[in-house]
């Protein structure tokens, strides 16, 4: 007999399945449906019902470890034919969506980009970014001897030289192509110890 | 009976006057007087039949359609009507015009005058009818048997073991909801019911007290009632028990954890929590932060209770609702094998489900085991979660079926026996036999609670789990003990308002008892036959097969073993005739004699005409409505088989076959219900019965040289009319194929 997993549920994470679109999660009673319903289940492991549970359970590790939900065109069959109106398709939706915050990297960064309340927040700290790039353009250029930009009028790299350019997005571009990286590389690695082959 | 004037009234119409030659037909009602008319049940036919009863004659035999038709048209109130099925047995099934289909006719005609001839009117054995109701039981379902009969009119007496009315529903902190929006969940309190009852002039109630004993048939009980040392004596028309259930000991489900750890409950405990007001854990008093539901705890499970008890998934959602109203910090694991809840409580679930801490998966919880940190551990397979999963709680709670609380009349008898056999000290087969009885059963019978003086047992004998004998679908209430109906959750589980219907339906089922014995009336399924049975006992042998052998416990014993019929208890199946060697029992309208002379009525061509007869004997509850059917559908059966309604199969004396194949008869088949655990007998055990007389039967053709496939037993059900012309014409086949009767012409 195998082992006994241990289940921890987990209401905070299942409420966040809620308010993150699978807001009629809670009807689901398990009939399987969505599954016999969905054309791209694979037979041996089908989904969406056991991702319903699991997001009942709040089970979130293994949500976001799980690679079927990515399968899922959102197609809208299965919400069609759920006979409690449980809307499988949005809660798959909402597990994507919230499988990529567990895997992002910095965490605050998702927060950011998916809460309106965050917008001021995501403008503002850009500007303050730039803002300090500005006030600081001269003393660096000044520091690394690159001669300040002779303009004959009104020039943009008078204000913005092409030094500063290059380095500031360069960075932050680099940034966020290392954090797209960390977060994929941990869905896999995730996604790798959760399926053996 | 040959001064009786006989009419026989062929009727023409339904095609019955173009398939048949009717004034060859008319020869074979030879002494009696026989009119034609084109449509009898019409006005005018119905006339000219009132006409010649006017002119003196005394006993009507009708041609025309089968006998469940035109019932009201073709009721004449005191005199002999004997039906005979042209329509739907002769002309329907067999080609019209045709010399096999005529002497099928002619015979079906010779059958019902030579009934008619023999069946007498009796008057009714009217009795005094005491209108007293006994309820035994005084929780929910006895207390509104209780009201509802005295509402209708009845006096009750109410007897009940404890010291207050209530029984268990009175205890519960709260129970589902009952009036809409479906919400809320009401007080388990009945001290509404308890007072009114108690106010009531009408209703005697006795608490503290059990039957001590009850003798007497419908109509007339005498019982005693045992209170604190003392015994009183009532009179009552009927029996309602509502003895109720208990909850299954949880000490059976070692592995679920249940005396392992204080902090596993059964779901009745955790009313009693919930009563008291904050649920604590029971071994330090500290508050649970995890409570895990395990529902179907010895439920569904064939070692343990293999039934549903209809209310522990409902009983679970309404504790856990409340549990976590109390404490929002609490999780709730509900572990299921299927939630049921029916009608309005697919609400209670959606309302449980929408609670964001009530957490539900199907589950075989296979065990509870207390871990080292005081809380407990959980292991389930065949998840819906994928896997075998573990899960800890701080307590658990098993949701636990319900027992009926009834004794098994027929095992306590059985026991008694038994136990008598030992003490007189018998020797050899009877002995063992009583030992082994007293060995398997003698422990677990339990107590008598209605004490019946009946000669088959204290009780009424049960069908399976415990439950008394009934047949559930068809017909609800129904005992083997007439005028005794059993309701509540003792009859089956159920919920607080199928309690009240099942309570007020047992009521009905009392009254219609009180009722129909004073007018000497029949019961279900009978209902209204007024004929009784009569036992001619100076050529009684004592046998005791009739005692033995009736359904109903209706015939008591004196010392010898000679029957004391109960007419009141009787239903009139007439399986005391079918089992008596002796013809001691008969009817007014049904006997030995007049199914023998049936028999004999019918023409057997000889031995050189080639043409068998087969004797059909065929149930009137569900063969002869299915050969009604197989008419009406037209199907074509063989025109060799000549058919005689019985009672049922249990009325059928070996006798008639004997009969039959000393005049002649090739073949006798024999057409009852279904038996077994489903049985569908309408007098429980007439085609097992017939059964066992059957093999009998088979081992004497044998001696006698005769072929068994001679004789041969069909159980079918209403509904396969489809199936009687390949039974009759694969009957009709294996007889051609075993040749005629030897017999013929001695």
């Amino acid at each position: 007999m195998s082992q006994a997993t241990l289940i921890n549920p987990n209401p905070a994470f299942a409420q966040s399945v809620l308010e993150a679109g699978g807001n009629q999660l809670r009807n689901c009673f398990q009939c399987a449906t969505c599954s016999v319903t969905c054309e791209l289940a694979p037979s041996d492991h089908p989904f969406p019902r056991k991702e319903m549970i699991w997001a009942q359970w709040g089970l979130e590790d293994r949500l976001a470890a799980d690679p079927d939900v990515w399968l899922c065109h959102q197609c809208g069959e299965c919400s069609v034919r759920c006979p409690r109106d449980a809307r499988p398709g949005e809660v798959l939706a909402a597990i994507r969506k919230l499988a990529v915050r567990h895997h992002s990297s910095p965490r605050f960064l998702w927060d950011g980009v998916n809460r309106p309340a965050f917008l001021p927040l995501m403008i503002l700290f850009p500007a303050l970014l730039l803002a300090l790039a500005l006030l600081l353009r001269d003393p660096v250029a000044g520091l690394l001897g690159i001669q300040p930009h002779v303009s004959e009028g009104m020039e943009y790299a008078s204000l913005f030289p092409h030094w500063l350019l290059i380095s500031f997005f360069s960075f932050f571009l680099g940034l966020s192509v290392l954090a797209s990286a960390v977060g994929v590389v941990r869905f896999w690695r995730a996604m790798a110890a959760a399926n053996p082959l | 009976m040959d001064d009786k004037k006989l009419g026989v009234f062929i009727c023409s119409g339904c095609e019955i006057g173009n398939s048949l030659d009717i004034d060859a037909l008319k020869e074979a009602a030879e002494d009696a007087s026989t009119f034609v008319h084109p449509c009898l049940c019409g006005e005018e036919g119905l006339q000219q039949i009132r006409q010649e009863l006017e002119n003196g004659i005394d006993a009507i035999v009708i041609a025309g359609c089968s006998p469940r038709f035109k019932t009201e048209e073709f009721r004449f109130d005191d005199k002999v009507v004997e039906r005979v099925s042209l329509r739907e047995q002769v002309i329907w099934t067999h080609p019209p015009n045709d010399e096999d289909t005529q002497m099928m006719a002619a015979d079906a005609i010779r059958m019902g005058v030579a009934r008619a001839a023999r069946v007498a009117v009796n008057d009714p054995a009217t009795s005094e009818s005491d209108p007293t109701i006994l309820v035994v039981g005084g929780g929910l379902a006895g207390l509104t048997a209780a009201r509802e009969a005295s509402r209708a009119g009845h006096p009750v007496v109410l007897v009940e073991k404890e010291e207050k009315l209530g029984g268990r529903r009175h205890s519960f902190h709260t129970v589902f909801p009952s009036q809409p929006p479906f919400d809320r969940f009401e007080s388990g309190s009945l001290d509404g019911i308890i007072s009114e009852l108690q106010a009531s002039d009408s209703v005697r109630v006795l608490t503290s007290a059990t039957v001590g004993a009850i003798s007497g048939q419908p109509g007339s009980f005498d019982v005693e009632v045992r209170r604190n040392g003392d015994s009183a004596e009532f009179r009552v028309g009927a029996v309602i028990q509502a003895t109720g259930w208990r909850p299954y000991d949880a000490h059976n489900l070692p592995h679920l954890g249940y005396g392992k750890s204080d902090n596993v409950v059964t779901n009745v405990q955790m009313e009693d929590l919930l009563a008291k007001g904050v649920v604590q854990k029971p071994s330090d008093g500290s508050t649970p932060r995890r409570i895990a539901f395990v529902q179907c705890a010895g439920s569904r499970d064939s070692e343990h209770l293999p039934y549903c008890s209809a209310v522990c998934c409902r009983v679970s959602l309404k504790q856990a609702l409340e549990l976590r109203r109390a404490n929002p910090d609490l999780e709730v694991y509900i572990l299921y094998k299927d939630i049921r809840t029916p009608g309005q409580y697919e609400d209670l679930y959606r309302k449980a489900q929408s609670d964001p801490g009530i957490f539900f998966t199907k589950a075989e919880v296979e065990s509870v085991e207390p871990t080292s940190d005081g809380s407990l551990r959980l292991e389930a397979s065949q998840t819906l979660l994928g896997e075998r999963i573990a899960l800890e709680a701080d307590m658990v709670v098993l949701a636990t079926g319900m027992v009926p609380v009834a004794a098994d009349g027929e095992a306590i008898r059985k026991v008694r026996d038994a136990r008598k056999v030992i003490e007189k000290g018998e020797t050899g087969a009877r002995m063992e036999a009583a030992k082994k009885v007293v060995e398997e059963l003698g422990e677990s019978v339990g107590e008598s609670i209605l004490n019946l003086n009946y000669r088959q047992g204290p009780d009424t004998p049960h069908l399976r789990h415990g439950f008394p004998d009934s047949h559930f679908i068809c017909f609800p209430y129904e005992t083997r003990r007439t005028g005794i109906y059993m309701t509540g959750c003792m009859r089956a589980p159920a919920d607080s308002e199928s309690v009240r219907v099942d309570a007020a339906g047992a009521v009905l089922k009392a009254i219609q008892a009180i009722q129909l014995t004073g007018e000497g009336k029949a019961l279900h399924p009978r209902w209204e036959d007024m004929s009784f049975p009569n036992f001619s006992l100076q050529r009684c042998t004592q046998c005791k097969r009739c005692t033995e052998e009736c359904p109903f416990g209706a015939l008591n014993e004196d010392e010898k073993g000679t029957p004391k019929p109960n007419p009141a208890r009787c239903r009139r199946c007439g399986i005391c005739m079918g089992a008596c060697p002796e013809r001691v029992v008969s009817f007014s309208d049904y006997s030995i004699d007049i199914v023998s002379s049936m028999i004999r009525a019918v023409e057997i061509p000889d031995e050189f005409e080639e043409k068998p007869r087969l004797l059909c004997l065929l149930c009137e509850n569900d063969a002869y409505p299915a050969l009604d059917t197989a008419g009406m559908k037209r199907l074509q059966y063989s025109s060799y088989v000549r058919f005689i309604p019985v009672r049922c199969l249990g009325s059928v004396n070996t006798v008639w076959i004997a009969d039959a194949l000393s005049r002649g008869f090739d073949g006798i088949l024999l057409l009852g219900c279904k038996s077994g655990d489903d049985y569908q007998c309408h007098f429980i055990r007439g085609s097992e019965l017939m059964g066992t007389r059957g093999k009998n039967i088979r081992e004497k053709l044998t001696q006698l040289a005769l072929e068994e496939e001679r004789v041969r037993l069909e159980e079918i059900s209403i509904t396969e009319y489809d199936r009687l012309p390949e039974i009759i014409n694969e009957f009709a086949e294996q007889i051609e194929e075993v040749g005629l009767n030897p017999f013929k012409g001695f």
